[in-house]
């Protein structure tokens, strides 16, 4: 069990720097994620944690131990890889006993943790396999057993349910996740899905260029984007150029291409133009109680089963709106639609 | 095209080569065959039955099928040693790739022929090899490196001879490993010994062991090279063949070692085969 923190780390590919002067803490047995689009650095920042890529600058630290002149297989770390990385040469148990017998355990021992890993992850009954005589799900609970198998300080992700369907992939997050709240085990997760990044983490780390657009918990990162970044990767969201006519008390009133608003931010004095976020979910159909009010047209109704995504058609703007279950209002149809002051962000 | 003719066009494409080679192997194996049983001898009257083989199947071709044997089996397993690092080398971006890649390649221009003449300059008796030695004091006398018993400057040639294709083969099977495996064994606390013995080597075995058959397929009949550098006795397979064949004038014994020698191929072939399977566990 370790703490983490990197310290103003830098790769470069040539001329493109793909880790931009990162920097990132996570504390003992947190579940970290890092997430963004692909390019983004999130793969090279973990291998570069298990000493996989060379750095240029910056510092690793596991506890207070810098891991720069450490090779990767003297750190305490184990990898989950995408395509699982799997042995083929080797049955089940003799992979998940690889890195045992590399730390030279004692037979006796190895065999005792390798069983009670595979009770752990359920993988009873399949020691004698080889690699590919296993399904997608088995081949990932093979790997996700030899990682844990070695009982390191800090366990690595990178991207490991892309490969399953989406079923499977929702069961595995779970499960992924109960069995490092057991362990307590220092996790950092890379992954492109936001969905996977909310489910599973205490903190999710949103990069784009090499850099860390926000950090915080998935409640934070949803509910208040800095950025219109973060705001348009994680979730939908509606986001406009608005400026500020008046700044009061406890809340300031902006012009929009959609009309005047009203949020519950008092925005810093001399700014006069901001960018403004919030999610589809946030708008109510005729809600009169709220002082914001849009009157709209309905220009396409979209049903995904559990709710009904409307294009909403405001002067030259189209919103996005998200209703639960199925919805009434088609194409063609006038609406008027509330937003309440405290979910409206204004962005960095 | 309908279906039949396409296959029909398919047949017409394939039958010049692959009858070619059909067609000379058949007849020239059927031939040799024959003759080893007492057909279509070159030199006397048929006379049918195992009297060529009870000639053959003597002490000096125990000999020479032991020689044969052994200088193939160390060329291609040395030949594959020197080969590994080289081929591992390779897979990096390095400043000189290219020159010594092009360096590794010349033996492949160089005919064997040419090779065993250039090779035994240097390991003669009075060779630049012993010359330089004697000189520097190291050596008190020269060493005998070639026509000697062990095939000495047989293996060296043919080491120096087959070392780039072995390496070209080894490459191609270490390109097929993926780079995940390494990373993960490195992750999981194998330093890089330990890489190479449990992932590198035993998933390239399968690769590499084509490239050794057909090394060690190629030093087992091998003539040319044995002729300029091996020794007088015992002399290769192929040697053999050729003295009674063209020397003597047995053509029925000629063609005895001529199926010992294809056999042998075969029997080795084989061996190498259920060798890669026991390495690699049918991964």
């Amino acid at each position: 069990m370790a703490t983490l923190k990197i310290a103003n780390l830098v790769k470069r590919y040539g001329s493109a720097v793909v880790i931009d002067d990162l920097t990132l803490e996570v504390n003992d047995g947190e579940f970290l994620t890092l997430l963004g689009p692909s390019g983004c650095g999130k793969t090279t920042t973990l291998r570069a944690i298990a000493g996989l890529v060379e750095i240029d600058s910056g510092e690793i630290y596991f506890g207070s131990r810098p891991m720069k002149d450490v090779p990767p297989h003297k750190r305490s770390t184990a990898m989950v890889f995408q395509s699982y990385a799997l042995f083929p040469h080797m049955n089940v148990r003799d992979n998940i006993a690889f890195g045992l017998q590399m730390r030279k355990v004692p037979k006796k021992q190895q065999h005792e943790q390798v069983h009670q890993v595979m009770a752990l992850v359920g993988l009873e009954g399949l020691a004698e396999r080889r690699p590919r005589e296993l399904s997608g799900g088995q081949q990932q609970r093979v790997a996700l057993a030899r990682a844990v198998v070695t009982q390191p300080d800090i366990l690595l992700f990178d991207e490991p349910l892309s490969n399953l369907d989406a079923k499977l992939r929702e069961r595995l997050r779970i499960e992924i996740r109960e069995l490092q709240r057991r362990l307590k085990i220092t996790s950092i997760y890379v992954t492109h899905d936001q969905a996977e990044a909310l489910v599973m983490s205490d903190r999710i780390a949103v990069m784009n260029h090499g850099r860390i657009e926000q950090y915080g918990d998935p409640f934070s990162i949803y509910r208040h984007p800095l950025n219109s970044f973060t705001a348009e990767f994680i979730g939908q969201a509606n986001i406009l150029k608005a400026k500020v006519l008046e700044v009061r008390a406890q809340e300031s009133v902006l012009d929009t291409p959609i009309g005047q608003l009203i949020s519950n931010t008092r925005i810093n004095h001399g700014a006069n133009e901001v960018m403004l976020a919030w999610r589809p979910e946030d708008m109510v159909l005729f809600e009169q109680n709220l002082r914001n009010q849009i009157s709209g047209r309905v220009t396409r109704s979209i049903f995904m089963g559990n709710l009904t995504d409307l294009h909403v058609q405001v002067n030259d703007v189209t919103l996005r709106v998200q209703v639960p279950g199925i919805s009434p209002w088609q194409p063609g149809s006038d609406i008027v639609l509330g937003l309440p002051e405290d979910r409206i962000q204004v962005l960095q | 095209m309908t279906k039949k003719n396409h296959s029909l066009a398919i047949f017409l494409l394939l039958l010049p080569g692959v009858g070619y080679i059909a067609l000379f192997l058949s007849a020239a194996l059927g031939m040799t065959i024959l003759q080893s049983f007492g057909f279509f001898s070159f030199s006397s009257k048929t006379e049918i039955g195992l009297q060529e083989w009870a000639r053959v199947l003597n002490s000096e071709t125990w000999d020479s099928f032991l020689y044969s044997t052994k200088i193939a089996f160390v060329s291609a397993f040395g030949g594959l040693v020197l080969a590994y690092p080289i081929a591992l080398y390779l897979r990096r971006s390095f400043i000189g790739k290219n020159v010594l890649n092009m360096i590794m390649r010349v033996p492949l221009f160089v005919p064997a022929l040419v090779a065993a003449f250039l090779i035994l300059n240097i390991l003669s008796f009075h060779g630049i090899f012993n010359e330089f030695f004697l000189a520097a004091g190291i050596l008190k006398e020269p060493l005998r490196l070639t026509h000697d018993d062990w095939g000495i400057g047989v293996i060296a040639i043919q080491i120096w001879k087959n070392l780039p294709f072995l390496t070209l083969i080894l490459s191609a099977a270490l390109v097929n490993i993926p780079a995940d495996f390494e990373h993960a064994a490195s992750n999981l606390g194998a330093n890089g010994l330990a890489v190479f013995r449990h992932i590198i080597f035993p998933l390239s075995i399968p690769g590499a062991l084509t490239g050794v058959i057909l090394v060690f397929i190629g030093v087992f009949g091998d003539y040319a090279i044995n002729v300029i550098a091996g020794p007088l006795y015992p002399p290769s397979l192929a040697i053999r063949m050729y003295l009674f064949g063209k020397g003597f004038g047995e053509w029925g014994q000629a063609a005895c070692l001529a199926i010992i020698i294809i056999l042998g191929s075969i029997f080795f072939a084989w061996l190498y085969s259920k060798l890669a399977n026991l390495v690699v566990g049918g991964a």
